[in-house]
């Protein structure tokens, strides 16, 4: 093996010191056909990546097959046993449901009001609509304050939030990865031997019966748990703790110090969008070069119409612990600029403490009814009670914001924040 | 704002260029989460550039441009990658990338077949390395070997899928 092959192994590998990159670079930099080698060497590994996620995903399902055949070849079996004795057949319906039902790994979509899409073995995306089953594939779910609801035979519930993507990769138990986003479960007790199993990148969380929330960010996994408790693991020392209601705990990529189950914190009831990106907060917008917040197109998914739409928005995402905690008095106040004076939209999700969704809500902001300053700047101060639910749930004060954003909606008319917030009103007329 | 012509014309080009730009910006950042930020970034870029699109140019290698300063903006953040791929790098390693896909393109059908052939461990190593995307140290752990015989047997199992893979490639060559 050359010192050549070592280099290029170490760079897929992630396993270069600052040394060896160094060295590496310089190989590059000395011929093109150095590059050239390089290059085909990376492409040649996604492409491994992608044959393995594909053969993997395959074989969920072949398992999947191979353990539903063989439950339908006892299943017969026991029908010829009830045949022959009543007494045999008792006690083979009593082993069935006390001891050897077969666990269903099969996910049934239950409801949402946004968008889901499967990936399946093939890497074919289709839509998923409520009632449909399935074994293996990526779920996605697409939508600012979208709740997509999943249920298992044995009762247990899955709710996923808008931009998160799962993974079944296990045929016979319940085994899941997160790759991003986040989902909240309620889990009846389990099979001591199948407990529901959920995979990060970089933690796993095993719930033998519990009411939990798992987030996967950027570059860490947190575990909030509201009832019960769950076995947590890093998976890059394989500490493992016992994570009971009331706690979290939260473990990033490069972690070395002890991991800790801490109390779940308070959410402020301030917020401001100068705060910028904080903790796992994820900006919508981009700043510009006067520190203004500027609107950005996203897809939107448009439940009534079935399409989607691109919308240009501005503002701030943070599933956890979210941006802050609204009450009675809690007001919204922005100072905006528009190239054309087209009304503006509020618009805000909220969940409990406890990670039950409590609602969206939104407003319109009539923006030629709102004075101008002589550079286009309007100001908007909407009391929260204003905001005008979205799904029939009513404001609940103590919901914790997870998304906050302004919208010119299709229009692209060069949204500009300067100041954006969100505080407690010191009396009506504030 | 793109007519409703021009999105479907977008989203066509997009689910074609995806997959190629994808495996370039995860090549180089060498993280799935990050990758897919800066993935997303480029649509972003690349819907509200649609317009000044020529479409007598090819899309991928225009859209691995816009591909190609969003790692630029990422790598900044990056001590490593700052250290391999300085900005000349990165600009060959972008313009050669469609050629590459492309040339290598035929590999993938033989790719898959030939990982069925792998015996269990090396299946297992290659599982948790590329699917559970696990350190080389924590893969070491799993399959109860040190940290550098892991990445030495990664190493073979990379030739020895490559070996297959020719070997498929010239046999069909050969019926054909």
């Amino acid at each position: 093996m050359s010192r050549t092959d070592e280099l290029i192994a170490g760079y897929l590998d992630d396993s270069l010191t600052d040394q060896q990159a160094v060295e590496l670079q310089q190989w590059l930099h000395s011929d093109p056909a150095n590059l050239k080698r390089f290059t085909t060497a990376m492409v040649r590994d996604e492409q491994l990546r992608a044959a393995v996620a594909s053969t993997e995903s395959l074989s969920a399902a072949e398992r999947y097959h191979a353990v539903q055949t063989k439950t339908q070849e006892r299943t017969l079996r026991k029908h010829s046993i009830l045949k022959l004795t009543v007494a045999t057949s008792l006690v083979i319906v009593i082993a069935w449901f006390g001891m050897f039902r077969p666990h269903n790994g099969s996910l049934t979509f239950a409801e949402t009001d946004g968008l889901v899409s499967l990936r399946d073995d093939s890497a074919t995306v289709h839509r998923l609509n409520p009632g449909e089953t399935f074994a293996s594939g990526s779920l996605i779910v697409e939508g600012d304050g979208t709740q997509a609801k999943f249920s298992y035979s044995d009762g247990s519930v899955l709710w996923l939030s808008g931009g998160t993507e799962l993974t079944l990769t296990g045929g016979q138990g319940k085994t899941l990865r997160l790759q991003a986003g986040m989902l909240r479960a309620d889990v009846p007790p389990q099979p001591v031997d199948r407990p529901l199993t959920i995979r990060t990148s970089n933690a796993q969380a095993t719930a033998f019966g519990t009411s939990f929330a798992l987030i996967a960010a950027k570059q860490e996994t947190r575990l909030v748990v509201n009832e019960g408790a769950v076995n947590f693991q890093r998976l890059s020392d394989a500490q493992t703790l016992t994570v009971n209601a009331n706690e979290q705990v939260c473990v990033g990529q490069d972690d070395t110090e002890p991991v800790r189950a801490e109390s779940t914190p308070n959410v402020s009831a301030t917020w401001n969008v100068k705060s910028k990106a904080e903790g796992n907060a994820t900006l919508v917008g981009q700043w510009n070069d006067q520190e203004n917040l500027v609107a950005t197109p996203e897809s939107v998914f448009l439940a009534v119409t079935g399409t989607n739409e691109i919308h240009y928005r501005a503002g701030t995402r943070n599933c956890y612990p979210g941006l802050v905690t609204l009450n009675e008095n809690s007001v919204v106040r922005i100072r905006y600029r528009l190239e054309k004076p087209v009304n503006l939209g509020l618009f805000i999700s909220t969940h409990l403490p406890s990670w039950e969704f409590s609602g969206n809500f939104r407003v319109y902001i009539e923006t030629p009814k709102l004075p101008a300053d002589n550079d286009g700047w309007r100001t908007a101060t909407v009391p929260i009670r204003s905001l005008i639910p979205m799904k029939e749930i009513p404001f609940q004060p103590g919901c914790v914001v997870s998304t906050l954003f302004a919208t010119s909606f299709a229009s692209d008319v060069g949204l500009e924040i300067a100041e954006f917030e969100v505080r407690v009103a010191a009396s009506q007329h504030d | 704002m793109l007519d409703e012509e021009r999105q479907v014309r977008f989203t066509q080009l997009w689910t074609e260029a995806q997959p190629a730009v994808s495996a370039y910006v995860r090549a180089i950042v060498r993280d799935s989460h990050v990758s897919k930020d800066i993935v997303q970034n480029t649509a972003i870029v690349l819907l509200r550039k649609f317009v000044e699109w020529d479409s007598q140019r090819e899309f991928l290698p225009w859209a691995m441009g816009f591909a190609k300063f969003e790692v630029l903006a990422h790598r900044r953040d990056v001590a490593r990658n700052r250290l391999l791929f300085d900005e000349a790098l990165l600009e060959a390693i972008t313009e050669s990338w469609p050629t590459a896909v492309s040339e290598l393109s035929l590999e993938q059908s033989a790719l898959h077949d030939c990982l069925e052939t792998l015996p269990p461990k090396a299946r297992k190593i290659v599982r948790l390395r590329y699917f559970e995307e696990l350190k080389m140290k924590q893969v070491a752990e799993q399959v109860g070997s040190s940290a550098g015989a892991a990445r030495i047997a990664l190493m073979r199992i990379r030739r020895q899928l490559l070996d297959c893979v020719n070997r498929r490639l010239q046999a069909a060559a050969g019926e054909a």
